[in-house]
């Protein structure tokens, strides 16, 4: 007959299976995991107060003893291995075999990752037929620290994933890093490399607005005042403030956009000598001209941008749609650029002066149009703004006409690191130039892709990408081609002759045998 | 040593005597001649399409890598397939004793357990490298008609005789359990598959605990090999890992000395 107390051991097991089940759903030590524990024991401890006998001499055989030496010594084999894996997990060498180090980063790269200070967490939205090499390229980031977490996800079967990170492009990357997040649509080491350096780096991004010279107030909320482009760039998690040059020795190093908004005074000769310098440290500057007022020109010339004494005058007829007058050119030409990228709003700027990049801009600069009025006879530069407006030739400046304009330098800069070690590191000086301020003023700035535009500007100014400069690897390209022969040749060799044969040989044998 | 070797010699001569051995290997061949054939058959069919395309578009074709496109899962097919084979032949190492009653003889023969388990599995793993060896010829074609990198291939096939050797010792272990031979070689293969599919558990426990199993996991080790990393780390688990199931193939045999007894 089999008592009550034959089942204290099974209850035990039960108990022991269910903690661990609570365990594993809730992924933590619960109330209820403690008391299946606490139970678990006491009905065993029970169990073999109440069998004590049985136990006794079940302890005593020879089987018990060995059994329980067998697995206390697996136990410890067990422990001697695990130990020796762990250290060897530490203090691996890895051996990249292919020929262009496909699977190994740059040592920028791996010092980077290991400088982590805390965790940083990598969404890659990839398809899963295009996972295999973001995948290796993370792992190799993920091998270097144990802060670098990295989650592939297929955008087609997580849309919540895709909504919260605003994804619309397939092969993004998030970089999530602390409350910083960083996206990148190119997924190679200098890419993502990059994008550590700017998600590490801390501080917010700060732009600093030019005063005292007649620049409209960032705080004024009237038509003329700049509140809403301030509100907006601090929506986008930019720090806003304004710098008088004259009081300083230098542009602040947490500038990452210097804006100059339509001064009605000319800089002073030192203002402009911290402008070049700040340019010369790879600064960003951004600015904003309008007609009849100073033009920056001593500064700007020397960065390939040639600023013309004119109006600009667009009489198409649809600027007059808008209540646009004739100085008020509705522009909807933006020349291929990456602040112009996809972007396919109308801008409207009110009283503009032309602002043309030179044909041969000095050695490095390169500058390029953003925004282009409409076509000649509609628009031109017109140099004498009186009563009657005409095109003159040889003195007028023919539409289209470019009316901003941006440039670009690389500029070399040593990296002073932790070691001691200076690194080379490239980043672009980089300026935009627009002929006209108003456009960003609260009367312009919600008008159709006015504050588009010059956020986008302003974005592309701050980006600090291109931080270190990594040659991206490339496969060896060892293809192969076969003929139908060739082709054949393998086949019957490799998949029927060869199998084949070696079940003869064993046939013939094992016949012999016999 | 010399015990080891002979038990060793015995084995090979029951795997070559008998038609089984041959069998395994033509099988595995043939299978993994079959993968090989169509994966090197798609390769050049892409090659093919990318110029057309790169031509059509006039633009310049992507480089098309060897490695990436046909040996990496070249490798990576041969080790599912390998899964499935080499139970075959280690199911009969020690259930065959068993059977025929013959272990009673080894066990009380001078040779000890140790030298018996390691003869064994010597013979096993012996025959495992013949067969890796036989598809080297796959591999002869590629440098006939191509370029591959002969070091990437190196970093696979130490990774296929390290997984494979862990199958191995899985099935020495699972054979020493029972008499039956296909018990043995579906117990295996059950177990084989639990190590391999343990890595993708992982998503659905907590972190800590997901990459401690994860480390257990035999395919996440592999796949360093498979795409032509060697590293250091992956060498000691395998290892580490067969070094466990002889310990445990020892410790099965040795039991059955003294279990039931009181």
């Amino acid at each position: 007959m089999i008592q009550w107390k034959q089942y204290l051991p099974i209850a035990a097991l039960i108990l022991i299976a269910l903690m661990l089940l609570v365990n594993l759903i809730t992924q933590q030590w619960s109330m209820i995991s403690w008391l299946a524990l606490t139970l678990a024991v006491a009905s065993f401890a029970i169990y073999c107060w109440l069998e004590r006998k049985t136990v006794r001499q079940w302890i005593s055989t020879r089987s018990f003893r060995y059994g329980s030496n067998t697995v206390a010594l697996i136990m410890i084999v067990l422990g001697i291995l695990g130990l020796v894996n762990f250290i060897a997990g530490r203090h691996n060498f890895r051996w990249d075999t292919t020929q262009a180090k496909l699977f190994s980063l740059s040592p920028q790269s791996k010092k980077l990752v290991k400088s982590l200070n805390h965790e940083l967490h990598v969404k890659a939205f990839f398809r899963p037929s295009y996972q295999q090499p973001i995948r290796d390229l993370l792992e190799e980031y993920a091998n270097q620290s144990k802060r670098f977490r990295y989650e592939i996800i297929d955008p087609d079967v997580n849309p919540d994933q895709v909504k919260r990170y605003q994804i619309e492009n397939y092969e993004t990357l998030v970089l999530e890093y602390g409350n910083k997040i960083e996206k990148i649509t190119k997924a190679t080491e200098p890419d993502i490399t990059n994008a550590l350096i700017r998600v590490m780096q801390e501080g917010e991004k700060k732009v600093y607005f030019t005063t005292m010279h007649g620049e409209p107030e960032l705080d004024d909320e009237e038509r003329g005042g700049l509140h809403h482009a301030k509100t907006k760039l601090i929506a986008e998690n930019y720090q806003v403030a304004t710098i008088f040059l004259a009081e300083h020795q230098q542009i602040p190093d947490d500038c990452s956009v210097l804006m100059i908004v339509g001064p009605k005074k000319d800089l002073l000769p030192n203002e402009y000598q911290l402008i070049e310098q700040y340019l010369n440290r790879a600064g960003r500057l951004m600015v904003l001209l309008n007609p009849d007022q100073p033009d920056l020109r001593a500064l700007l010339s020397s960065w390939g941008f040639e600023i013309g004494d004119n109006t600009v005058i667009d009489i198409s007829p649809m600027g007059q749609l808008f209540g646009a007058g004739y100085a008020a050119p509705l522009v909807t030409s933006y020349p291929e650029h990456e602040i112009t990228r996809d972007f396919n709003l109308m801008t409207l700027f009110h009283l503009v002066r032309s602002v043309t990049p030179v044909n041969q801009p000095r050695a490095g600069i390169t500058v390029s149009s953003l925004a282009q009025t409409s076509n000649f006879p509609n628009s031109w530069g017109e140099t004498r703004l009186t009563s009657r407006v005409k095109f003159d030739e040889g003195q007028d400046l023919k539409g289209p006409v470019s009316i901003a304009a941006a440039a670009e330098k690389e500029v070399k800069l040593q990296v002073q690191g932790s070691d001691n070690d200076t690194t080379a590191a490239v980043r672009k000086a980089r300026v935009v130039v627009f002929g006209d301020s108003d456009f960003i003023t609260n009367g312009f700035f919600q008008f159709q892709g006015n504050g588009d535009l010059f956020l986008n500007a302003v974005n592309w100014l701050a980006e600090q990408g291109e931080l270190i400069a990594i040659r991206p690897k490339q496969a060896e390209d060892n293809r192969i081609s076969l003929t139908t022969q060739q082709s054949l040749l393998i086949f019957w060799l490799g998949v029927v002759f060869l199998p084949l044969s070696i079940l003869i040989i064993g046939v013939v044998i094992y016949v012999h045998r016999k | 040593m010399a015990k080891v070797w002979a038990i060793f010699e015995r084995e090979m001569k029951s795997y070559f005597v008998a038609p089984i051995a041959y069998v395994v290997i033509a099988l595995f061949i043939a299978i993994v001649g079959i993968f090989f054939y169509l994966i090197l058959a798609s390769f050049v069919q892409r090659c093919y399409e990318i110029d057309l395309y790169a031509q059509q578009w006039q633009q310049t074709a992507p480089a098309m890598n060897l490695h990436e496109w046909v040996t990496r899962p070249f490798f990576g097919n041969m080790a599912t397939i390998a899964l499935m084979i080499l139970p075959l032949i280690t199911m009969k190492l020690f259930a065959e004793e068993k059977k025929n009653g013959t272990i009673e003889l080894l066990q009380t023969s001078p040779i000890t357990t140790a030298q018996l388990v390691l003869g064994k599995y010597a013979a096993a793993v012996a025959l495992y490298s013949t067969m890796l060896a036989i598809t080297l010829i796959y591999m002869l074609f590629l440098f006939l008609y191509g370029k591959p990198e002969i070091a990437q291939i190196f970093s696979g096939y130490l990774g296929m005789w390290l997984i494979g050797s862990s199958y191995l010792v899985i099935g020495l272990l699972f054979s020493t359990f029972t008499d039956n031979q296909i018990i043995a070689a579906v117990s295996t293969i059950a177990v084989i598959l639990m190590f391999w599919a343990i890595g993708w558990v992982t998503d659905f426990l907590s972190p800590a605990l997901g990459k401690f199993i994860g480390q257990l996991s035999l395919i996440e080790h592999f796949e360093d090999f498979e795409k032509g990393v060697v590293d250091s780390k992956h060498i000691v688990f395998y290892l580490s890992f067969i070094f466990m199931g002889l310990f445990l193939s020892y410790a099965s045999l040795e039991s059955s000395r003294w279990r039931g007894s009181r």
